[in-house]
């Protein structure tokens, strides 16, 4: 089996798992070894090894005895800001240096107590701010379709796309607060789906804007993707925030989309590389030919958007951010930096300090009425002009991101130039829409793109539907591909 | 002598402890003493800790709100308001700031026989934080505390005293203590009180610069905060300068007020609306919370306590503790309403000087019943009452069976009394030549031995009228 397994997807792994072709243990211990052949990829940043057997001996137990459960000894990573009782949890920042996680975060225990497997904890831009995975104070994971040049896999949840882009884990935990999940999904050429705000329980996982911040998933498939969200939904009394929506099966989600009218924000293409658009077209193209309306829509100029986006984000950040800076973090033994109030702020990366600074400015009483309180207005409007949108259209389509993976020493010239990766994918984050990156194609360094698909709140179930056909019809061979190199 | 040039204009922030038994975001339980030891994640401040509401406080926040008469908002709002300090893990208190659950109220208050509504702005909600303790040149800190769920309610600035300010709180304390939703023990911090201080000429001026006095833990030095204050602003004013608006500090030692902060050094609190928190919309259940029937409320106790014609001052004593106006409605349900005053009287006399010395006592109120009616009907004397009180207390016994066994009841027949009187006189038969001789003084001697030799039950003016025939009939 070896060379074999890491190859496969989750739900071809899951199939041999359950007949007991192959073993909870022996898989974990395979996935180690792919691991330790990829680390140059810095996306995997801590070990769970002693935790992974101990569950794989579990899952070898249950499937003998025929009470294997749905994820049963599937291998997967972790985002580390989620908790895993025991393990450390850094947010890869210096500040959370040596946390160790009492408790467990409810997304990664519904995982658990399907039989998923935890192989460890993966790289991520500090406290999921950034676009690059640039930001982590382990420094930055790799993309694998870097070929000479180190490519950054996308942020904040870079590791996680790296690892499973890389074949390294059968699906990864991400979180997405502006587009966290989905733009390195389509850096790094797999699928990444993160399901409308309140659908899975922020409790446990380290906030960075609470009003934005939701759970999402990387995998090589969109069924992949299904079958893993399908475990990680719940209600949780535990998250106030937490929708009593009704659940659904996303594993199975078949609904057609013929018939159906989908938008595309025509007046973004102007400006576009002609390979983004192209691929873009064709995902137009792919839904049209299932017997889709594709119709033209108006969206606002992607600044609008995306100023309201890092105006409110900076400002939660800057308030959730703050418990850290007291007397309980931090690494006290240094004596440049003494146990003295306040200090944990040294600790902080650039890029943390600066949106500490932005939210701060936001929130500040002076600043108040055009800063945080503007964006709320902003905010409300935008979800206005999208309830109006979805009334006519059911899904919206566009890039996922304006470029390929850029070089790990590429520079910014500024950093809101940074802000920009995230230009077309902040706005499932500002409605709370459900929203996925499906490989789309190569752009013009022959490196992956994807297409974003969002839907109105709720409406995962013909997301995912919508996705698959895409996936299907587009014949991206992305990780396999890469593999073969 | 700046007296009467300056007219005061108080306000009050009252911060009062919502009693339940979780803190108001985590489960947390708000019972512990040692340091410490009811610490949930979140009043810790751990990374991917949420708030949770309580649901127990929103609703003793709005039945406390239906007690003040307040209009209760079935939409409200939690707000971060950020600071920095130790004891404040999450680096900011979650409070209502911009929406709060219960407004516009008022209250009832007394000076003199006068009634007096004292507006009440609003309740909001709002976590408390941990107890900083500064010792030896190091910090202590005890999160106990943090998060315990706090109503803080701000009156308008309706007191034009310190007395009205103490009625007020009085009255404020004993009507959550009434309802349930604090328990109001000041030397516990259960209740503690910011106070606004401003002076004007006259009482038809706009207000004065305000200052703010914080944290105070007693009505007492309320009272005193609030004399000072108005000597120093006042002295201020007479001088001439203007009064700063700033935060002051009031030191129990020497009563005194210290400056704090000023306007312009407040922190920015940089107030958001909680990611973290919906909006708290009432459900038709908490929207059904209501006090069924508010003649419960002290106050209104009180003012029917007063109907019968005691002073308002005196109605408190028994309106202001459950266990008196419990004791005083049982009691009296079966009196006319002259014995309902006389009830009333021995309550907040004997009643009450028994139960400061022996805080357990139960007093049962049929018994106290009969004991008024039979001081009533003249069965026992006054000083007799006293005594079969106490027994009655002490044993749990009739007042009837106590007169009885101990031959307590009053002589009232005027033959046994002559009799009585002429025994007594034969044994003192110096003092009566003495009196022939015009010693008019021992007549209330000649009374007192009488009395005494019945160990005090024959009836008083019955002995007098007697004691005063048989000496007439000597004389003659």
């Amino acid at each position: 089996m070896k060379n074999n397994c890491s190859s496969l997807s989750l739900k071809q792994i899951r199939d041999l798992l359950k007949v007991g072709q192959i073993s909870p243990l022996t898989l974990v211990s395979e996935m180690y070894d792919e691991i330790d052949k990829f680390s140059n990829l810095n996306n995997f940043i801590a070990l769970s090894k002693d935790m992974a057997f101990e569950q794989a001996e579990k899952s070898w137990k249950r499937i003998k005895d025929g009470n294997a459960r749905k994820l049963e000894g599937i291998p997967i990573g972790v985002k580390d800001l989620y908790a895993v009782k025991n393990l450390k949890m850094t947010a890869c920042s210096k500040a959370l240096e040596n946390f160790v996680a009492p408790f467990e975060s409810q997304v990664t225990e519904n995982l658990w107590n399907e039989g998923a497997i935890c192989l460890g904890k993966l790289n991520m831009d500090e406290f999921a701010m950034g676009s690059s995975n640039r930001t982590s104070c382990f420094g930055a994971s790799i993309n694998p379709w870097s070929n000479g040049d180190k490519l950054v896999p996308g942020g904040s949840s870079g590791g996680s796309a790296s690892a499973v882009a890389s074949g390294t884990c059968f699906a990864a935990l991400g979180s997405d607060t502006g587009g966290s999940v989905r733009q390195p999904a389509s850096f790094c050429g797999i699928v990444g789906f993160k399901p409308s705000y309140g659908r899975c329980s922020r409790r446990g996982m380290i906030a960075y804007a609470s009003s934005f911040d939701q759970a999402g998933i990387f995998a090589r498939s969109v069924e992949d993707a299904a079958i893993m969200m399908d475990s990680m939904m719940s209600h949780d009394s535990g998250d106030s925030m937490s929708s009593m929506e009704k659940i659904p099966n996303l594993e199975n989600a078949n609904i057609s989309v013929k018939g159906k009218v989908i938008g595309y924000p025509a007046n973004w293409m102007d400006d576009l590389d002609s390979h983004v658009v192209n691929n873009w077209k064709k995902a137009l193209k792919i839904l049209e030919d299932l017997g889709a309306i594709i119709k033209p829509i108006d969206l606002l100029e992607f600044d609008a958007y995306l100023s309201t986006y890092y105006l409110l984000t900076s400002s939660e950040a800057a308030s959730n951010l703050a418990r850290y800076t007291g007397v309980c973090y931090g690494n006290k033994t240094d004596k440049k930096i003494n146990p003295e109030y306040n200090k944990t702020f040294a600790l902080f990366g650039e890029e943390v300090r600066r949106r500490i600074f932005m939210g701060v400015h936001n929130l500040s009483q002076e600043n108040y009425e055009n800063g945080y309180s503007l964006g709320l207005k902003t905010r409300k409007y935008i979800k206005n002009q999208f309830m109006d949108l979805f009334n006519d259209v059911s899904m919206i389509v566009y890039p996922c991101s304006p470029r390929e993976a850029f070089g790990v020493d590429s520079v910014f010239q500024n950093p809101s130039d940074a802000y920009h990766e995230d230009v077309f994918t902040v706005i499932a984050n500002l409605i709370g829409s459900p929203a996925i990156s499906v490989p789309i194609g190569l752009g013009k360094n022959n490196l992956p793109l994807g297409i974003h698909l969002m839907t109105k709140s709720f409406e995962e179930e013909f997301l995912i539907s919508a996705a698959k056909e895409i996936e299907k019809y587009a014949e991206f061979k992305g990780w396999l591909d890469y593999d073969k190199k | 002598m700046t007296k009467n040039n300056w007219k005061l204009v108080i306000g009050l922030e009252v911060h009062a402890q919502i009693s339940t038994k979780s803190k108001l975001f985590s489960r947390a339980s708000t019972a512990c003493e040692s340091p410490n030891t009811c610490v949930d994640y979140l009043d810790l401040g751990l990374p991917g800790a949420l708030p949770v509401l309580n649901k127990e406080c929103v609703r003793k926040a709005i039945i406390s709100g239906h007690a003040l008469n307040m209009t209760i908002n079935h939409t409200s709002q939690f707000d971060r308001k950020h600071y920095f300090y130790p004891d404040l893990p999450l680096g900011y208190q979650i409070t209502q700031f911009y929406h709060p659950i219960a407004e516009n109220g008022s209250v009832p208050i007394w000076i003199g026989q006068e009634i007096k509504n004292i507006g009440i702005n609003r309740i909001h909600m709002e976590t408390d934080a941990g107890k900083s303790t500064h010792k030896d040149g190091k910090t202590y800190i005890d999160l106990n505390r943090c998060g315990i769920p706090l109503m803080e309610i701000v009156t308008e600035p309706d007191f034009r005293s310190e007395e009205e300010v103490a009625t007020f709180f009085r009255i404020l304390q004993a009507t959550l203590r009434k309802i349930g939703t604090c328990d109001g023990n000041m030397d516990k911090g259960q209740m503690r009180a910011d106070v606004n201080v401003s002076l004007r000429r006259s009482d038809d001026d706009e207000f004065g610069t305000r200052v703010e006095i914080k944290n105070i833990n007693s009505v007492n030095f309320m009272k005193k905060a609030i004399a000072y204050e108005y000597e120093r602003q006042a002295k201020i004013l007479e001088s001439g300068e203007k009064i700063i608006q700033e935060t002051r500090l009031f030191n129990e030692n020497t009563c005194t007020t210290s400056h704090m902060r000023n306007k312009e050094d407040a922190a920015d609190y940089r107030y958001m609306p909680d990611p973290d928190l919906p909006l708290l919309i009432l459900d038709d259940e908490m929207k059904n919370e209501k006090i069924e029937d508010k003649s419960i409320l002290p106050y209104n106790i009180c003012k029917d306590i007063v109907s019968l014609g005691v002073s308002y001052q005196d109605a408190w004593i028994v309106a202001e503790n459950p266990q008196l106006t419990n004791l005083f409605y049982e009691a009296g349900k079966l009196l006319n309403s002259e014995d309902k005053i006389t009830l009333f009287k021995w309550i907040i006399g004997d009643v009450i000087s028994y139960m400061k010395k022996n805080s357990e006592a139960v007093v049962n109120p049929s018994y106290l019943s009969s004991l008024i009616a039979e001081l009533s009907k003249g069965n026992i004397s006054g000083k007799a009452a006293k005594e079969v009180l106490l027994n009655m207390i002490e044993q749990n016994k009739s007042p009837v069976e106590i007169i009885k066994e101990k031959g307590l009841a009053q002589i009232n027949s005027s033959e046994e009394i002559r009799s009585i009187v002429s025994d007594v006189m034969k044994n003192h038969q110096k003092e009566i030549e003495s009196y022939k001789n015009g010693n008019e003084n021992l007549k209330q001697f000649f009374v007192g031995q009488v009395i005494k030799s019945t160990k005090g039950k024959a009836n008083p003016k019955i002995t007098q009228d007697e004691v005063m025939n048989y000496l007439n009939n000597i004389k003659i």
